[in-house]
């Protein structure tokens, strides 16, 4: 959380005391490369989803996946947004509000999954093991 | 104070239906006169209203701008002598059903009785305010309100209550969908949801299709909230069901409520030209609610249980309103506007006098009602004023009306529709007669009168506040019948454009 | 409006609406439903409704699922068919497709979207935008529409809010008692109190204000960007609603009293109301807001205007968030204000 806006803030102070068109580029290109990693992990959660075995190693791969691959897609957002036009206070006003739903993001995914994990655990769905080759034939 | 008049009228019940929540919760015993006096305040507004417009020429309006906007910007309610007299039939009905409802609602909802009374008086707030709106989108608001508080009321009702809401949701919600669509293909093509301007503008766009299809929902919508006959299925159940108090209430009202709605926008949004001009449908429907006044009759024929027939005497009934508007001829419009006054008050009369008979007997089964006529007289000589009326007999409305359906059928040559209008008027007489029968001589045709029984039974009328609104009742259904001429000079002459 | 996306959003709603009529899991198809809804809200946000799609976002994609959610809990979660049902399934959707095709064949009728010579753009519209901000300083047109131009409109649909809460407030206290509950695969869940878990109470704790702070900014900042009282109403009504689900009932009516609640339901109307009948006795017409100025002379007819609008949405949200709670614990306790999800 804390370290976002350190972030958001080192940048917005990079563009505010340069004005070259090198920084220009490099911001675009990281906001590039975060979308990129995002949708990157975006497609290994939705791999994990289906290919995993049991509800538990789905529930994992979609928590941890979903909410890291959201934050990274949000934060490229966040220093797209920063760059577009002249650095004005509207424009730092948008990305403190995307940061905002970051942070919510990061609380509330990780807990929305434990809450489903313990739902499951609670209804006693059968979890995989070595042995059992698949959930579906063992029922 | 005296231009505020128009909107009086709906926030009498709309505050103290609001209030009584609240005021329930410190004092229960002060909710029935409350609710008495919101109503006698909007009656007296109602009557204010009347004694301006009558004031006026004959086919001019009072116009109430909500908000001080301007006519298709905001809100615009109008009165005129149409809706002045639905606007009458609402608020009598309701006052008098109130005054009607007090140990019936004591009797069978107990506890919810607070939350009741405020179901009650907002779908009171909701069926005037579609009377008295000019504004094609808040009368679907209002419907909304009036929909919404009906599925609860009914709800409340005991046994099979629940499944019978829940069948009036789907179709009454799908009614009022339609009915949204179609407005909102009007907006499209014209930009205005003011009745008066879809009015002026509509006459430029009668080739267009977008048009044609937002009249055939509008109709469409109208016709399930209604119950025209293919789509009636949910009435008979809800009403019956209903606790007593509701279908006094709600069976006059909501569907000549909806019958209005349909006459208005075929006379006041789409005009007389574009209706029985452009499209040429009459015969059509005019057919189809021939069948839906057969059918109702010969299902309500078939029904053991008191509530039940009058249900589906109420389904013919609107066969009657629908047939008569829709067969073209000045005659056949005024007889269904004269109809819908007519009928609350009929079926009012009708729906009362069984409510006081299940007060008393405790079930509303034909066979329990040997003897009747000497256990409750005065509801008994009510119930046969209505029932004349519903058949047809001369001094009562019911026969006046029926005679400008005739005519009109008779000018427009739609001879079925008056063939259907007859065996309805038989039928009805075989029912009405067939409970006299019953209650006079406590017996059904094939068995042997038992005199024994009859003379053990007692005087044993219901309580003074339950009797004497249903005596006024039905000496409306009278005083209508002799001043037939009187309110069609007055009222109904001038809304009909001549054709 | 990029095209290819507008195809693939009306392709997914198409797909997801057949879905959740399809799906027999009726748990499933509500998570479906839900889905439909937000790309409802894709929609409208693609075609500049914000406002729309924000309270299509809010209640439904939010709220509305969770009341789906709680009656199904309470009631079954399959559906079985008999040959009835199914014969009447057809024949309706025989009636859905056809009144469908009537729709399409007018829509050859209609102007071109966007097209700013069609009716829609030049008639009360048009007045709308060009009036608006003379009229009653307010930049965001719909909020002035919906709260003065309109008002009489609104004041009806929160009317119908304080309806529907009522009526099934009312229906499930008399029904308790008498109906039986059905078995249903979530009553394993409700017996082990999930809920328990610290994690999710804490995380909770932290969101809650936040989730309120937002709801009161939106109800505040209607006037300037999209909000007003219905969406914050169900912001602030979605944040009890998880606090109950963290917690349970009891702990969120230690704070917001069940009769408070029915209460506030009808005080937020009332208010809406209020501020119309003040108008009356001040001598204008009904919810004209400028002859408050009679009240409050500094202010002038156009500043009252925009002051009795905010003060309207405040009691809008007022009811909003009051029915949408009344709502959710009727549904959820089964009448019976206890336990919950």
């Amino acid at each position: 959380m804390i370290l976002n806006i350190i972030s958001i803030l080192f940048f917005t102070a990079i563009l505010y005391f340069s004005s070259s068109p090198l920084v220009f580029y490099l911001l675009n290109g990281l906001s590039i490369c975060l979308i990129l990693l995002g949708l990157f992990f975006f497609l290994g959660t939705s791999i994990g989803v289906i290919r995993f075995p049991d509800f538990y190693t789905r529930m994992h791969a979609a928590g941890k996946g979903d909410t890291l691959s959201s934050i990274l897609i949000l934060f490229g957002i966040a220093l797209f947004v920063l760059n577009t036009g002249t650095l004005s206070i509207g424009l730092v006003l948008v990305c403190i509000k995307i940061l905002l739903i970051i942070n919510f993001i990061f609380i509330g995914s990780p807990t929305a999954t434990h809450a489903i994990m313990d739902a499951g655990y609670g209804t006693e769905v059968k979890h995989w093991t070595n042995d059992s080759e698949g959930i579906k034939k063992k029922k | 104070m005296a231009d505020q008049f128009l909107v009086l009228i709906v926030l009498f019940p709309l505050f103290v239906g609001l209030l009584i929540p609240i005021i329930a919760y410190f004092n229960k015993s002060v909710v029935w006169p409350l609710a008495i006096l919101s109503l006698i305040g909007s009656f007296w507004a109602v009557f204010n209203t009347a004694t301006q417009l009558l004031k006026l020429d004959p086919s001019s309006s009072i116009s109430y701008y909500l908000g001080n906007w301007m006519a298709p910007f905001g809100i615009e309610y109008v009165v005129d002598r149409f809706n002045i007299m639905v606007l009458f039939a609402i608020i009598c009905v309701s006052l008098l059903t109130t005054i009607f409802a007090k140990q019936v609602i004591e009797k069978e909802l107990g506890d919810n009785a607070a939350n009741f009374y405020s179901l009650f008086l907002l779908f009171i707030t909701g069926l005037l305010g579609i009377t008295i709106t000019g504004d094609a989108f808040n009368l679907y608001v209002l419907l909304e309100i009036a929909s919404l508080t009906s599925y609860g009321l009914i709800a409340l009702g005991r046994g099979r209550a629940l499944v019978a809401t829940f069948n009036y949701l789907i179709m009454g919600s799908m009614g009022a969908c339609f009915y949204l669509l179609g407005v909102g293909y009007l907006f499209i093509k014209t930009g205005t949801l003011n009745m008066d301007q879809l009015y002026d503008v509509l006459p430029l766009l009668f080739d267009s299709k977008a048009v044609l299809v937002g009249f055939v929902f509008i109709i469409l919508g109208m016709w399930v909230k209604m119950a025209f006959f293919p789509l009636h299925s949910w009435l008979p159940n809800a009403y019956s069901l209903a606790p007593t108090a509701a279908a006094c209430l709600m069976a006059p009202l909501m569907t000549k409520v909806s019958v209005y709605v349909m006459i208005r926008f075929m006379l006041n949004v789409f005009s007389t030209e574009y209706v029985y001009s452009v499209l040429t449908i009459n015969n059509i429907i005019v057919i189809m609610s021939s069948i839906a006044i057969i059918a109702g009759s010969i299902y309500a024929l078939s029904q053991k249980n008191l509530k039940k027939m009058l249900t589906f005497i109420i389904v013919a009934e609107i066969g009657y309103m629908v047939g008569g508007v829709w067969t073209g001829h000045v005659d056949g419009i005024r007889g269904a506007i004269y109809h819908i006054t007519a009928d609350a008050f009929m079926t009012l009369c009708l729906f009362m006098a069984v409510g006081c008979i299940v007060y008393r007997v405790g079930n509303d089964k034909l066979e329990s009602l040997k003897g009747i006529f000497k256990k409750m007289p005065i509801t008994m000589i009510c119930f046969l004023v209505g029932g004349f009326s519903v058949i047809g007999i001369p001094p009562t409305c019911g026969f006046f009306s029926k005679w400008y359906l005739i005519s009109g059928a008779f000018n427009s040559g739609a001879w079925y529709f008056i063939i259907a209008l007859i065996i309805s008027s038989l039928i009805n007489a075989v029912l009405f007669f067939r409970i006299i029968e019953i209650g006079f001589f406590g017996a059904m045709s094939n068995e042997k009168p038992d005199y024994k029984s009859l003379q053990s039974i007692k005087f044993n009328e219901v309580p003074i506040n339950m009797w004497l609104p249903l005596v006024i009742v039905s000496m409306i259904l009278i005083i209508l019948g002799i001043y037939t001429n009187e309110i069609m000079t007055n009222f109904i002459l001038n809304i009909v454009p001549m054709m | 409006m990029i095209w290819q996306f507008d195809i693939l959003l009306l392709t997914l709603v198409v797909v997801c609406g057949f879905v959740s009529l399809w799906i027999k899991d009726l748990m499933g198809a509500v998570i479906v439903f839900g889905a439909y809804s937000f790309l409802m809200c894709l929609v409208w946000t693609g075609m500049g409704a914000v406002d729309v799609a924000f309270t299509e976002a809010a209640v439904g994609a939010g709220v509305s699922t969770i009341f789906f959610i709680a009656t199904v809990f309470h009631t079954s979660r399959t559906i079985r068919y008999n040959k009835w049902d199914l014969s009447t399934k057809f024949f309706s959707s025989i009636i859905c497709i056809l009144m469908g095709f009537f729709l399409m064949v007018a829509i050859g009728d209609f102007p071109a979207w966007g097209d700013a010579l069609s009716p829609v753009n030049n008639n009360v519209a048009k007045y709308y935008l060009e009036n608006s901000m003379e009229e009653t300083k307010v930049p965001n047109v719909v909020t002035s529409v919906l709260a003065d131009y309109r008002a009489f409109d609104t004041m009806f649909e929160t009317g119908v809010v304080f309806v529907a809460s009522l009526v099934i407030f009312t229906l499930l206290l008399q029904s308790d008692g008498r109906k039986k509950l059905m078995k249903s695969a979530f009553q394993k869940v409700s017996f082990l109190n999930v809920s328990e878990s610290l994690i999710i109470r804490k995380a909770c704790g932290l969101m809650v204000p936040f989730m309120q702070l937002f709801a009161l900014y939106v109800v505040v900042h209607g006037h300037y960007s999209p909000g007003g009282g219905f969406q914050g109403g169900v912001i602030l009504g979605a944040s009890l609603i998880l606090l109950s689900m963290a917690y349970d009932i009891k702990k969120v009516f230690a704070r917001f009293h069940m009769k408070f609640m029915i209460k506030s339901l009808a005080v937020g109307v009332l208010i809406f109301a209020g501020i119309g009948l003040i108008c009356l006795i001040l001598g204008g017409n009904f919810l004209d807001y400028s002859a408050l100025s009679k009240l409050f002379p500094s202010m002038g007819s156009i500043k009252s205007r925009y002051n009795a609008m905010l003060w309207v949405e405040v009691g809008v949200a007022l009811t909003v968030m009051s029915g949408m709670f009344a709502i959710y614990t009727s549904l959820s306790s089964n009448g019976k204000f206890e336990e919950g999800l």
